[in-house]
């Protein structure tokens, strides 16, 4: 009966999608603020029956009711209570009601909080919103609904997929998914501006906060997916340059793109057509993303044949957002025209749109990567895999250059930049550097990415240092206070700024646990019994035990790893080589323990019925920068978000 | 008969003894059977490699690896046979031949070409931006414009 109130909800709140766009079109004809009101109570009520939806599938798994085809695939009678929550977005139908719902709250939100400030735009923005609310829910309603009954009732279901019975997966859709839709708001006001005409620098002042939340959001969700894939898979790494990490990864790199290049046109009043370009192909790519990831496309060409309506309906919808959003750019590219104006080649504007050209040249890498078999295979030019190596060798020098314009561009001024501007700036960032690689060659290093890595990282590090330290004492002068006292006074008086650089830090602290995690990474893997030892880099492991465990649904073997430096006894880890007993899936749950910033890995990916254990032990130097260097670039973005809102506004 | 007595002798002497931890470690084999295998795909998942992969059908193939590496068979023709069975699929990297530069070069085409365009549309817009007197003062020093933020701020 539940299932059948969610059904329902969400079936009105398709029709009420038509009737929003319909107010909206109507608002606009007649210049009626009525009509207006009348779409934003759609709008609210859309939100409120999707809201409802979601509610009931929630329920239906908390009550474990089977005779509902979604919950009888994702869930399972000994599923912990936890995971039947999350379970709710842990296949294909799930997934697509949470992505519309957390659109629906985002655009109610937007429409309510700029409903004084931006009349005029308010059609617009209700009119685009039910649009793509339309699109996800003719795909959820009619091909893909999780509200499907199941006749007979089976007693008991196949449960979630182990690998995502786990913490860090119960928060990575949602943040993904709002990482998405967040870049809806940006994207629906540049097409209120495409379509009204009005094509001023205020669409994008106004959403500056939105963009920069759904980054954040999608920074925390790809991040989270990392630790998930980290601890989770047992392989010892992070990003494996999946497809599916790369279709998150694709809006990531352009989003970023178009966070910098508003800075131009909010300052300069340059470059509109670009950013324009740049938000719609954000957002398409969000939605790409969303599509790649759940309808299977990516692992052959063939999965998309056998549920040909699925397909042929999401490319149809992914198709017209593009077509519609491009052809409003093109009508509008000649009005367009913005006067640039440039007083020198090294200035600001012109590092903003390298940063651009960068940033959208990755993006085509990861693009081309994991869609190259794709095509390939369709144009019958047999089957090849793009794996990591490929990345590695491509992505790279491509990410850093963006590293590199990363150091510079905040110190370059807009407009003209002197030679005696840029010595001020850069010698002692530069000398930086060439310590930092030479400390580095003395103590053996000598791969080359460790070492460019090194030099850029250092470089832009201490422009940020610098800067910011020099307009500190200058505060503390002012104020005659304390330096902390100045560091204070410089970063609330440019808060903005600032925690942009924060960010950056965190960026560069992230790299560092890249490059050492994965260039001085070390493993090995050893047959054991027990009393065995085995050793790694400065450390000894001695299997002491090894036994059976079980839990609510999955057994497992269980090692039990005394872990030596030197003879000291530093910690026990105990890995598990899972079972679990509806799917009979095997999982390899690793044991981790923190040391000098880094982590000792341990899984054991088999286990004979003789007692013979493969152990793997892996060494990941300053892994924990990675995941510091992503909570401070988060911090940065927070206190970019809450900042004291000044007349530049 | 007193040759076996001294040989079980010196077998019982040599093993450790129990109780007391034997270390084990990764002979030459293994880390061959590891590097072979970080760069053979494993066929029944997403982008994963035989060695990271957890699947049963990785676990056969690093078998086979290692059976190969045993019979004495080098690491290039490990390499081939995969490559005769299951062609360029089984590669983590595309072969850099034929129609696959594209996808090696492209993105360093792009960056360059794109680079030049830029470079030529700047260099066209500054020299089209006329130096009139409305064009900036010269670049103030840090104090001077900290001086001024401030103000402006205040």
């Amino acid at each position: 009966m539940i299932i059948e109130i969610g059904n329902f909800s969400v079936t009105i709140a398709l029709v009420l999608s038509v009737f929003g766009m319909a107010s909206a079109a109507l608002a606009l004809k007649t210049r009626n603020a009525d009509w207006a009101r009348v779409g934003r109570m759609a709008l609210t009520l859309i939100f409120v029956l999707l809201g409802v939806g979601m509610l009931a599938l929630v329920y239906s798994f908390i009550v474990r009711d089977f005779s509902v085809l979604y919950v009888a695939n994702n869930s399972n009678s000994k599923l912990p209570f936890f995971y039947t929550v999350s379970a709710v977005w842990g296949g294909h139908e799930g997934s697509l009601l949470l992505w519309v719902f957390i659109l629906s709250v985002f655009s109610t939100l937007a429409v309510w909080i700029h409903w004084r400030t931006q009349p005029t735009i308010m059609p617009y923005l209700i009119g685009v919103e039910c649009a793509i609310i339309f699109g996800f829910l003719c795909l959820i309603v009619f091909l893909s609904s999780p509200f499907e009954r199941l006749l007979p009732v089976p007693l008991e279901g196949k449960d979630l997929n182990p690998l995502l019975q786990d913490p860090a997966m119960v928060m990575h859709p949602p943040m993904l998914y709002m990482g998405y839709v967040g870049f809806s708001i940006p994207f629906s006001f540049a097409m209120a501006a495409l379509f009204s005409g009005r094509l001023g620098e205020e669409w994008i002042k106004v959403t500056q906060r939105w963009t920069t939340f759904a980054w954040m959001c999608l920074t925390t969700g790809i991040l989270l997916g990392g630790y998930w894939a980290y601890y989770e898979l047992g392989w010892g790494g992070y990003w494996g340059w999946d497809p599916v990490e790369n279709a998150s990864f694709m809006p990531w790199l352009v989003g970023t793109a178009y966070l910098h290049s508003v800075l131009v046109q909010e300052k300069r009043k340059m470059f509109k057509v670009w950013n324009l370009f740049l938000i719609i192909v954000t957002f398409s790519l969000s939605l790409i993303g969303t599509f790649l990831v759940r309808s299977g496309v990516l692992t052959s060409v063939h999965s998309f044949a056998t549920d040909p309506e699925r397909g042929l309906y999401i490319l149809i919808f992914v198709g017209s957002v593009i077509g519609i959003a491009f052809g409003a750019l093109i009508l509008r590219a000649a009005k367009l025209k913005s006067q640039v104006e440039l007083d020198s080649f090294i200035s600001r504007e012109s590092i903003f749109l390298f940063n651009n050209l960068f940033f959208l040249v990755a993006a085509a890498t990861v693009f081309l990567g994991t869609l190259y078999p794709l095509i390939l295979e369709t144009f019958g030019g047999g089957k090849v895999t793009v794996g990591p190596p490929y990345y590695n060798a491509v992505f790279m020098p491509i990410a850093l250059g963006l590293l590199f314009l990363m150091g510079i561009g905040p110190y370059i001024p807009w407009r003209k930049a002197s030679v005696a501007n840029l010595k001020k700036s850069f010698t002692i960032p530069l000398i930086a550097g060439a310590v930092m690689v030479a400390l580095l060659a003395i103590t053996g290093i000598r791969n080359l990415y460790a070492l460019t890595g090194t030099y850029v990282v250092a470089f832009s590090g201490m422009a940020i240092v610098m800067d910011f330290s020099k307009v500190s004492q200058l505060y503390a002068q002012r104020n005659s206070s304390n330096i902390f006292n100045g560091c204070l006074a410089a970063f609330t008086a440019n808060q903005r700024r600032y925690a942009a650089m924060l960010t950056h830090i965190g960026v560069l602290v992230l790299v560092i646990g890249i490059i050492a995690s994965t260039i001085y990474q070390t493993e090995k893997v050893v047959s054991m019994k027990v009393g065995d030892e085995m050793s790694i880099g400065d450390y000894r492991m001695k299997l002491t035990d090894l036994h059976d465990v079980e839990g609510a649904n999955w057994k497992a073997a269980e090692g039990v790893f005394q872990v030596f430096e030197e003879d000291t006894l530093i910690t026990e880890l105990r890995p598990q080589k899972r079972i679990y007993n509806a799917t009979q899936t095997p999982t390899t749950e690793s044991a981790i323990y923190s040391i000098n910033m880094g982590h000792i890995f341990l899984t054991m990916p088999e286990v004979s019925p003789e007692g013979v254990a493969v152990a793997r032990g892996v060494l990941n130097p300053l892994i924990l920068w990675v995941w510091g260097g992503g909570i401070i670039m988060g911090l940065g973005v927070i206190l970019n978000i809450l900042r004291p809102r000044k007349r530049e506004e | 008969m007193m040759i076996r007595l001294i040989v079980a002798a010196l077998f019982i002497l040599s093993t450790p003894w129990s109780g007391l931890a034997e270390v084990q470690d990764e002979t030459l084999l293994d880390i061959q059977v590891r590097e072979i295998a970080k760069t053979l795909r494993c066929t029944v998942c997403q982008t994963e490699n035989i060695w990271e992969s957890g699947a049963p059908l990785a676990q056969q193939m690093r078998g086979v690896v290692r059976d190969r590496l045993k019979l004495g068979h080098s690491p290039e023709d490990i390499k081939e046979y995969f490559l005769s069975r299951y062609g360029d699929y089984i590669m983590m990297q595309p072969p850099a031949h034929g129609v696959n530069w594209f996808l090696w070069a492209g993105p360093f085409i792009l960056l360059l070409g794109g680079g030049l365009f830029l470079y030529k549309e700047v260099i066209g817009w500054v020299r089209r931006t006329p130096a009139s007197p409305t064009a900036p003062p010269p670049p103030l020093d840090e104090k001077a414009r900290q001086r001024l933020e401030h103000e402006l701020e205040s």
